[in-house]
């Protein structure tokens, strides 16, 4: 059998083109589905864990998709804001805990999830360097983006302006990293997070300067008994620092302050069920179990990958198709050499063996590419349902 | 890949419409262990935990005699806060450090929550513009709520229910009623005064004392010095106003009453030159070695002691 | 078909006694018969096979060979009767007793002339020990026949003369007792012809190795031990088309 082999390896190696083609082709055949299984099975595994472990998500009327992968996976989209006074409201009722999520900016294109420390407890976020981000300008950040960025506790981190040309906009706002957490192998890992007050602050809601009283005469435009205008050369802060973070003050009812969407935490089932159809009785906001959606969102991925199966079963039995050709013209082309292999003393069928076990290579190389290409692609591909 | 993945997802979307279908879930929680304590920063924050759960049960996190408008928690005051199973706060009008500090919302309950918005009391409001942003407008409300006998008896039930329930699992339950009976015995203090004022004006240094005097019917007259400390000259504008105030013979209690610091070189000078006697008063805000409501009583009674007879 | 040498006390390289053979007829051929009542070949004897195409001499090789089983008769080489053995034995007593050069040569094109050399051991499933002697035994013999600088290269890289040293080397290579060489000239011009015949007797000889050798070139004749020819021993025997 060795020296079969020996002769069937000596023979793929000897017309190295042909048999790269044809590992080649097999592997291609066989990577497609393979990875297109692995990465459907990916999503499954992790958008449903995700999901389960998130009881519920409440957030303004829309796109119930929208709403919960943005508040799962920090999906950019447009969500209609929630005012602060409804978690307020919300929370009087005692039957959950809820927790704000305000996701609209972006840090070196990371994006800034703004809530409060009973997010980071309830995800089981851990500080493997410093502490929660608790003050005003302050960020914690994901284990990924502390590697990407480089970044430790005590350096800082500009969020991205959103708006370059208007100056009515709040400029990027200098963020102190207050700590780093842990890998948790979610989407939290690729988040910055920080107090909802500091997404106020990039909204431009809340801002500091220097106190009216002590500005410079230069800057005022007009003064009255109970109000004054002053230039927009006065700017505002673009960084909280211990000097100035006292000048931080909200403009208009801290109750109307936006947000994105509330996580809730029931204290029981039964809490969790009339916490729901109370919110979506009253209208006004809805509230989605984050496992319903998801799995309506994988019953059509799961169908569109069905497809993608079909057409990678077409694929693969071509190449089998065309495999067998190659090896059938090869086997023709090499009937004179097993003729004197026969007469040599070669067992009997050594023909078969000899155009089998190269196939076999064939397959085993193909097989072992397309294992390293799809574990290569799970690896190397960005985070696909971070950023899903 | 990226746009094959937008692709593949918003046909997904596209395809699932916009249907609702929810099913019910309830998910792990996996919070930290919390301290089974109330945090607190304030005099009446402590005054109503204490009553609400016993003194035992109140941590404090801010040092006595700080006023609640300059002092900044440090990082173990903060992580004393998000480590307790409630916080005990009176707001953000209170204490404006809660404007730049994460605290955990659904473990920190508000005094001031128990205020209605007609309740409060506003004076000297002030509105600017700058930048490229809308005009808006800066302080001007009245912190100093507790004082009302009828809000600080509203903030007892509110916290008491909100305490009770988070550090001991019981549901509603009304104020204690020694809690109550010293309420009722400032609010019959307040009243005394009032009746010893017998229309006169009350000429204070600040204006804390709104809610107290609108409580009790008294007629407040409020001159914001602006003393930056002991022998510094005051501003020149309220000195004349008080000098006015003082001028108004049987219209005033012939009081100065300081409740916030008191200015021994100014009482001086006010007693000697516009017959005013100062008298300090003690609005309960800060953490004290004296509990807020004793405070305010006693304070109360030294007032009514201190003003002129008819 | 006989012997027509005395007879020799050297060991049988290959016997045939009573042999009988018969394709069956089919459709455009006729009928064709090969019977052999008593054929020796001594340990390092040489015989040359004549006659006409289609007198048999390719069929008497492959019977030597193994390749054909007789309908009857005792049918030996190396003393082992190939006859009695089941296909799958035969297969392995003709890859260790019999060396085949045939008139194309018939090497692998993408072996080396090493590698070419050494497939009957490959082909028997030789062990790592029998396949490290085989390689002394193969360099010994591309010495032998002058090619031993040639040994990397594949058969497109070599001289139709060099290819047939190989052959011959491929043939030696497992020592056998029996070498049969079937027309192994007839592709080489009269002087490589006459040059690959001494070469291939000599090795013969040198190893002990009965050889049969069918060929048409009958300027050859004199060098082989004996001459059988095929036609003329069909009265009495032998092959009848």
């Amino acid at each position: 059998m060795s020296g079969i082999l020996f002769l069937a390896w000596r023979h793929a190696a000897a017309h190295r083109a042909r048999t790269s083609i044809l590992i080649a082709c097999v592997a291609l055949a066989l990577w497609v589905p393979w990875t297109a299984g692995a990465l459907a099975g990916q999503y499954d595994r992790t958008l449903r864990a995700r999901a389960a472990e998130t009881p519920l998500i409440i957030g303004a009327p829309g796109n119930r998709y929208d709403l919960t992968l943005a508040a799962l996976y920090f999906r950019p989209s447009r969500l209609e804001t929630v005012p602060y006074q409804e978690l307020e409201r919300l929370q009087e009722g005692g039957k959950a805990t809820f927790v704000p999520l305000h996701m609209r900016f972006t840090a070196r294109g990371n994006p800034i999830v703004a809530t409060s420390v009973e997010y980071v407890e309830f995800r089981g976020l851990e500080p493997a360097e410093g502490r929660h981000a608790l003050r005003l300008g302050e960020v914690a950040l994901g284990a990924e983006v502390a590697q990407t960025l480089g970044l430790r506790p005590g350096d800082a981190l500009l969020s991205d302006p959103t708006e370059l040309y208007d100056i009515s906009r709040p400029p990027a706002l200098k963020m102190r990293v207050a700590g780093v957490y842990r890998p948790s192998g979610t989407p939290d890992d690729g988040a910055v997070f920080c107090d909802v007050r500091t997404a106020w602050v990039l909204e431009g809601i809340a801002h500091g300067h220097a106190p009216a009283e002590e500005i410079d005469e230069s800057l005022v435009l007009s003064r009255a008994e109970e109000s004054v205008a002053v230039s927009g050369a006065l700017m505002e802060y673009a960084e909280v620092t211990e000097e100035n973070e006292g000048t931080f003050h909200y403009h208009g009812d801290t109750a109307l302050l936006p947000l994105s969407a509330l996580l809730a935490i029931p204290a029981s089932r039964k809490d969790g069920t009339l916490l729901k159809s109370a919110v979506n009785a009253a209208g006004d906001l809805q509230a989605v179990t984050p496992t319903s959606v998801i799995d309506d969102l994988l019953g059509v991925v799961f169908r569109i990958k069905a497809f993608f199966d079909l057409v990678g079963g077409f694929l693969l039995g071509t190449t089998a198709l065309l495999v067998y050709v190659v090896f059938l013209l090869s086997s023709r082309l090499r009937a004179a050499e097993m003729r004197t292999l026969d007469r040599i003393g070669a067992p009997r069928r050594v023909g078969a063996g000899l155009i089998g076990l190269e196939a076999v290579l064939v397959l085993l190389v193909a097989g072992a590419l397309a294992g390293g290409a799809t574990a290569a692609t799970l690896r190397w591909l960005p985070d696909l349902v971070s950023t899903f | 890949m990226g746009t094959v993945r937008t692709l593949l997802l918003s046909t997904a979307i596209a395809l699932c419409g916009c249907s609702d279908q929810l099913a019910g879930t309830e998910g792990a929680h996996g919070t930290t262990p919390l301290r089974s304590v109330v945090a607190v920063t304030s005099g009446p924050a402590e005054l109503l935990a204490a009553a609400a759960v016993g003194q035992a049960r109140v941590e404090r996190v801010a040092p006595s005699g700080i006023p609640l408008d300059r002092w900044r928690p440090d990082d173990g005051a903060l992580d004393a806060m998000v480590s307790a199973r409630r916080v005990l706060v009176l707001g953000d009008e209170g204490e404006p450090w809660l404007q730049r500090a994460g605290l955990p919302p659904s473990r920190t309950a508000r005094l001031e929550a128990a205020v209605p918005v007609e309740r409060w009391i506003e004076v000297g409001s002030f509105t600017h513009t700058h930048g490229g942003g809308e005009s808006h407008t800066h302080g001007g409300v009245v912190v100093e709520t507790w004082t009302d006998p009828d809000l600080l008896r509203a903030m007892a039930r509110r916290s008491a229910v909100q305490l009770r329930s988070a550090l001991e699992g019981g549901g509603a339950a009304p104020p204690p009623g020694g809690l109550d009976g010293r309420i009722d015995a400032y609010a019959a203090e307040l009243t005394a005064l009032a009746a010893a004022l017998d229309g006169r004006a009350l000429i204070a240094t600040h204006h804390g004392m709104e809610y107290l005097c609108r409580w009790a019917g008294i007629r407040l007259e409020v001159t914001e010095l602006e003393l930056e400390g002991s022998g510094a000259p005051p501003n020149d504008a309220a000195v004349r106003e008080l000098a006015e105030l003082a001028g108004q013979e049987g219209a005033q209690a012939g009081v100065l009453v300081w409740p916030g610091r008191l200015d021994p070189t100014f009482a001086e000078m006010a007693q000697q030159e516009l017959g005013l006697r100062s008298v300090d008063f003690d609005l309960g805000g800060t953490l004290s070695d004296r509990d807020t409501l004793t405070r305010l009583t006693q304070s109360v009674a030294r007032l009514r002691a201190a003003i002129a007879p008819e | 078909m006989t012997s027509d040498a005395a007879p020799d006390a050297r060991p049988a390289g290959a016997s045939l006694r009573g042999v009988s053979f018969s394709y069956a007829p089919s459709a455009g051929t006729r009928p064709f018969r090969l019977e052999v009542d008593e054929l020796t070949l001594h340990a390092g004897e040489a015989a040359a096979v004549i006659g006409p195409s289609g007198s048999g001499k390719t069929t008497l090789v492959h019977l030597c060979a193994g390749i054909l089983v007789p309908a009857s008769g005792e049918l030996a080489v190396g003393g082992v009767r190939l006859d009695q053995l089941t296909d799958a034995e035969r297969r392995r007593e003709r890859a260790r007793q019999v060396g085949l050069v045939f008139q194309e040569f018939e090497l692998l094109d993408y072996l080396s002339a090493l590698e070419n050399i050494l497939v009957p051991l490959r082909v028997r499933g030789a062990t790592r020990e029998e396949l490290r002697a085989g390689r002394v035994r193969a360099t010994e013999l591309a010495q032998a026949v002058g090619i031993a600088d040639l040994l990397g290269r594949t058969p497109a890289q070599l001289s139709q003369g060099e290819r047939q040293r190989v052959a011959i080397a491929r043939a030696l290579v497992t020592e056998p007792a029996l070498v049969l060489c079937d027309e192994p000239t007839g592709n080489l011009d009269p002087d490589a012809a006459s040059g690959a015949v001494d070469l291939l007797l000599q090795e013969a000889r040198a190893r002990g190795a009965a050889l049969l050798m069918v060929t048409h070139d009958h300027g050859l004749l004199d060098r082989f031990d004996r001459v059988l020819d095929v036609t003329a021993l069909a009265g009495s025997g032998g092959a009848t088309p």
